[in-house]
């Protein structure tokens, strides 16, 4: 079985937030503006979280990149009433936009607030909706979106894969935040593969997951420190 | 008996006539001749064995035949004009087979064709159309259950809504 997954390494990521750029082109994700972002309704599927430890200027500044950490035990999914979010036998946690009817439990109850509602009706003024990804839908106002591990890039190279009828090779599937990090931090790949680079990296002792002891054991594995 | 199967004919009927009409394209492009004469539908819809879409000729390439074949039939001449006066602009078809953007369904052709499903499941024997139209309802998900579910393919709802 394939069990997507991804390893972030914090000791390389300098928060420069290609990241998120990249995430918001790929995925569609409307801006709301400086006044809707200041009363929380900012979108971002992606997000650099910056710690301070230290007093100026004598200051340390550590980053770390979050996103939807697609649990395996998903406090998200079994507060849906109309099961628009579950576990893909994939290992994706999945959101599925035209069955969600924006009740916000989800977000209410994703200790890593990884969820975002659309307020709003999405707008990319002229000429930005031909930037538009087409392989990804646009969400209308009143449904939850979040990080979807760019399931439109793993289904493309899937495709590829069958017609050329071999397996998918581990590095070939590149979301779009590890391919924009310059810093080459971030790793995908199917974590039910002992030999994948990011099975490699979860098992070195630098793993951690976000809120280990929530026990929502997180596909999303972050390195730090140890070397 | 008879009064039934007249009710069921009325419903099955009521049912096709609730697809949309054909709708107005510029040319009167005509599928039967272009199938009578051997053209694969591959040969013009290139996208489908490889792509998500499945894509349509660009005018030259209409146009690469249309020089020497029929070029004086009148639809044939319309489009050779506006091939010609154009300034590059590419034909505006309108699209036959529309799946609505709310259901948010991100259709691939290629993994269809992969799996040996006929272009007629979905489009219609369209060797036998002049006008291209809508003879299943494509925006109908119990429809492209039944099948996926029949072939084995995946229903997990996050490989077509995502």
């Amino acid at each position: 079985m394939t069990r997507w997954g991804m390893a972030i390494d914090t000791d390389r990521c300098t928060g420069c937030g290609a990241c998120a750029v990249a995430c918001h082109a790929e995925n569609n994700i409307q801006t709301v503006g400086e006044e809707e972002a200041g009363k929380g309704r900012a979108m971002h599927w992606m997000r650099i979280e910056r710690y301070y430890e230290g007093v100026f200027p004598d200051i340390k500044v550590r980053f770390q990149p979050v996103l939807c950490q697609h649990c395996a035990h998903a406090p998200c999914e079994p507060v849906c009433p109309v099961y628009a979010t579950y576990r893909t036998p994939e290992g994706l946690n999945a959101m599925v936009y035209s069955r969600c009817i924006g009740t916000r439990y989800c977000a209410n109850n994703c200790p890593y607030t990884a969820r975002y509602f659309n307020w709003f009706s999405p707008e990319f003024p002229a000429p930005l909706e031909r930037q538009l990804n087409p392989d990804v839908s646009v969400r209308p106002a009143g449904v939850m979106e979040k990080c979807t591990f760019c399931v439109q890039r793993i289904q493309d190279v899937q495709d590829v894969a069958q017609t050329e009828d071999r397996p998918v090779r581990d590095g070939e599937i590149k979301t779009a935040c590890s391919q924009s990090c310059p810093a080459q931090a971030i790793t995908f790949g199917d974590l039910d593969d002992p030999a994948s680079l990011v099975a490699q990296l979860g098992r070195t002792e630098r793993a951690t997951h976000l809120l280990e002891d929530l026990s929502t054991e997180p596909s999303v594995t972050y390195l730090r420190g140890g070397r | 008996m008879v009064l039934g199967m007249a009710a069921l004919a009325a419903i099955v009927s009521g049912c096709s006539e609730e697809l949309p009409p054909p709708p107005p394209q510029p040319i009167a492009f005509n599928h039967s001749v272009h199938i009578e004469n051997e053209i694969e539908c591959s040969r013009c819809h290139e996208g489908a064995e490889t792509q998500a879409q499945a894509g349509l000729p660009a005018m030259a390439a209409c146009a690469s035949c249309h020089r020497r074949q029929a070029a004086d039939h009148p639809e044939v001449v319309k489009f050779m004009e506006q091939y010609a006066n154009g300034n590059g602009e590419p034909m505006v078809w309108r699209k036959v087979h529309v799946i609505p953007t709310k259901a948010m369904v991100q259709f691939k052709h290629s993994p269809h064709i992969r799996a040996d499903v006929d272009c007629a499941t979905c489009h219609g024997d369209v060797s036998q159309m002049t006008v291209a139209q809508q003879v299943v309802d494509v925006a109908n998900m119990g429809w492209c259950l039944d099948c996926h579910r029949e072939s084995g393919a995946s229903i997990d709802c996050l490989t077509c809504h995502h």
